[in-house]
């Protein structure tokens, strides 16, 4: 009895005491698949081109590093550049992730692609990629999301997805995610669950920020080639945490030089409860695979998250960024809803580039503290994606603004 | 083989069902309720209608808010349970009740944050001082029940394990050396719900586990008619019932109904348990 304890092997897939394997037994098998093979492609040199080519010549990449004068001189503080993952094909940072995980699932010879999504990107993403792959794909969407998110509904319907609509729990990202989850142990043999962020069981967490890491690889170079050194603050948006881990990892050696700040949403506050902060204000449990920081009661039942942004709607947050919080290796602060409309606006008016409200985030964070910084600091915002898919949302919001001033 | 091994341990009221069915040529019958639907008294006359109708074990599950092993039925019972305000708490409080007038052996189903978030410690004292024989966690697998296994090794309620269709031969190994009472064996590749057939692999992985574990193994997930009963009673000690019977109550028009409804329902299904 004993020796066959000691037989079975520590968990797998932790960042220091998070993340982890929390799952039904039956995804066991499927997730050791999955890391089997992803183990075995990402040496593959013949894959490693076959995505550069993708990353390249479909989705655009490397996306430049601007220099937003404009809203530096308004700010009259730090300098501030822009990494342009807007710029992407799609329009936002998650067609990194997923062209690398659609690639995978080919290898794996795996025919169905399913996919979560909350603002429609990650969906719009999948649905793409798995088109031009001719895989058969299916969307979980939120009941909520697939109102405030209609355009991005209607690109992944022309795409050629199916869009499952989620009525289950607060009908957002999170049940998105549980139906996803439960569409794969009942489909385990053929499907593959292209997950879009950095959360959800090992080795979820670990394929899709190497998937990421192409942001700040290509960040780091930049900067180096336009300013002769390494930013002095990186700023970036976390709900699940996928595009601020991709920026965040090649710079962790770097992180007594460089602050690495992941900006969550903020929501109404803290106080109000009606938040998605889970690093700020969240507590240690168990959501949807792995061991993080969760929005819950005292019973651990889990809690409604709460978003202007459909992307940061979310109770939870990737385990790597538990760990980088618990290490001083990056630190997380919350912006509210009315901070974040305000930065969409202020950066639509000043550069001419409209950004998804979640990286209106990042753009806030940096709006309060680059004032207070010298000429010479350098900051770069995460800009993880465009906001043509939240015009809907903030017109309504801005409207009724207006009319109460 | 060393499955086969014998451990000195001292036997659960859980082992003591099983001992006493082996004899008596019957499997085991264990119905699933959610504490808290329709009500904290709904489902203690529920309790008592399936234990008056021949169940040998009751299973209760403390609802979670996102239970990713469950379909749509105790989806629905978990989310009206959470409505009523039932939380571990008051799951803990029910077993009490129930146990100043019954001794049947009780099971929690539940999922691991309503544990952890509890204090792994506190909750395995509280359901065991409740009068609680067993636990199943859904989303414990192996490796991470080996972080956690001194809180349960020290703990007299039997830690349950499940065994999937996708499990690897070394791992049911594995998990049938850790678990005990029962082994839970998940008849389906999927989640919890009414279905009407029973896949032909299930007889094979009622037969291997056999080869590899002394345990009772007990199959659940998707059982809910007596034609898949009679088509896997020999390969297995136990069955297990949640999403049949919590429909029969869902779908009824008024309580009384349903629980009619149910009783049927046991008779029918406890007469098929007999084995020659």
């Amino acid at each position: 009895m004993r020796k066959n304890i000691r037989d079975i092997k520590k968990a797998q897939g932790y960042f220091g005491p998070y993340g982890g394997r929390y799952v039904p037994e039956i995804l066991i098998s499927a997730l050791d698949e999955l890391e089997k093979n992803y183990v075995k492609t990402k040496n593959d040199k013949k894959f490693q081109e076959e995505l550069s080519y993708y990353l390249k010549n479909y989705a655009g990449r490397p996306t430049p590093l601007y220099f937003a004068a404009r809203l530096a001189k308004y700010l009259g503080g730090a300098k501030i550049y822009l990494k342009r993952e807007d710029l992407c094909h799609l329009g936002a940072h998650k067609i990194n992730n997923t062209l690398g995980q659609v690639l995978l699932a080919r290898k794996m010879g795996k025919s169905n692609i399913i996919a979560e999504t909350g603002a429609g990107q990650h969906g719009v993403s999948t649905a793409a990629v798995s088109a031009l792959f001719d895989l058969k794909c299916k969307i979980f969407m939120g009941e909520k999301d697939i109102e405030r998110q209609s355009p991005n509904v209607f690109r992944m319907k022309l795409l050629g997805a199916e869009v499952i609509e989620v009525n289950s729990g607060s009908k957002t990202l999170k049940d998105a995610v549980n139906e996803a989850i439960r569409y794969w142990v009942s489909n385990i043999d053929d499907t593959y669950y292209v997950l879009g962020s950095v959360v959800g069981p090992h080795p979820y967490p670990t394929i899709v920020r190497d998937f990421q890491k192409v942001i700040g690889i290509e960040t780091k170079k930049q900067i180096i080639g336009v300013e002769g050194r390494l930013p002095d603050y990186i700023l970036a948006c976390v709900g699940g945490g996928s595009n601020a881990i991709g920026i965040f990892y090649p710079f962790l050696k770097n992180s007594y030089t460089t602050n690495l700040v992941g900006i969550e949403a903020g929501g109404e506050g803290i106080a109000s409860q009606k938040h998605g902060a889970s690093l700020s204000a969240g507590e240690k449990g168990v959501l949807q695979g792995s061991f993080s920081y969760v929005l819950q009661d005292k019973y651990g039942q889990i809690r409604e998250a709460h978003s202007i942004s459909a992307g940061l709607d979310y109770p939870g947050v990737g385990p790597e960024h538990a760990y980088l919080k618990e290490k001083g290796l990056a630190r997380y602060e919350y912006i509210l809803d009315k901070e974040a409309l305000e930065a969409f606006k202020i950066l639509s008016q000043l550069e001419g580039i409209i950004p998804a409200l979640e990286s209106a985030h990042a753009v806030a964070y940096a709006i309060k503290i680059a004032p207070n910084l010298d000429k010479d600091k350098i900051i770069i915002i995460n800009l993880s994606g465009r906001g043509d898919k939240d015009i809907d949302t903030a017109y309504k919001l801005l409207k009724l603004k207006q009319a109460k001033i | 083989m060393k499955a086969m091994k014998k451990e000195k341990v001292r036997e659960t009221k859980i082992d003591n069902v099983f001992n006493e069915l082996r004899s008596n040529s019957r499997k085991a019958l264990i119905p699933f309720i959610t504490c808290g639907s329709p009500s904290i008294d709904g489902c203690m006359k529920l309790f008592d209608v399936l234990e008056k109708n021949g169940a040998d074990i009751i299973e209760i599950g403390i609802p979670f808010s996102d239970p990713l092993a469950d379909g749509p039925v105790i989806q629905a019972t978990s989310k009206i349970a959470l409505e009523n305000g039932i939380n571990t708490d008051t799951v803990m409080d029910t077993i009490v009740k129930i146990r100043s007038k019954s001794n049947i052996p009780i099971v929690i189903l539940t999922y691991f944050n309503t544990v952890y978030r509890y204090g792994i410690d506190k909750f395995l004292k509280r359901a065991s001082s409740a009068g609680v024989d067993g636990l199943i966690i859904a989303d414990l697998p192996l490796e991470e029940f080996y972080n956690y296994r001194l809180f349960f090794n020290n703990s007299s309620i039997d830690k349950i394990m499940l065994a999937s269709l996708t499990s690897s031969k070394e791992r049911l190994y594995k998990i049938s050396n850790i678990c005990k009472g029962f082994l839970y064996c998940v008849a389906v590749k999927g989640v919890t719900g009414i279905r009407d057939g029973i896949s032909s692999e299930v007889k094979d992985f009622l037969i291997k586990l056999r080869s590899i574990t002394n345990l009772p193994l007990a199959l659940g997930f998707g059982i809910s008619n007596p034609e898949q009963i009679n088509e896997v009673k020999k390969y297995c000690d136990a069955i297990i019932i949640g999403s049949k019977i919590l429909s029969l109550l869902l779908d009824a028009d008024d309580f009384n109904k349903g629980l009619s409804k149910v009783e049927e329902f046991m008779i029918k299904v406890k007469n098929v348990l007999k084995v020659n």
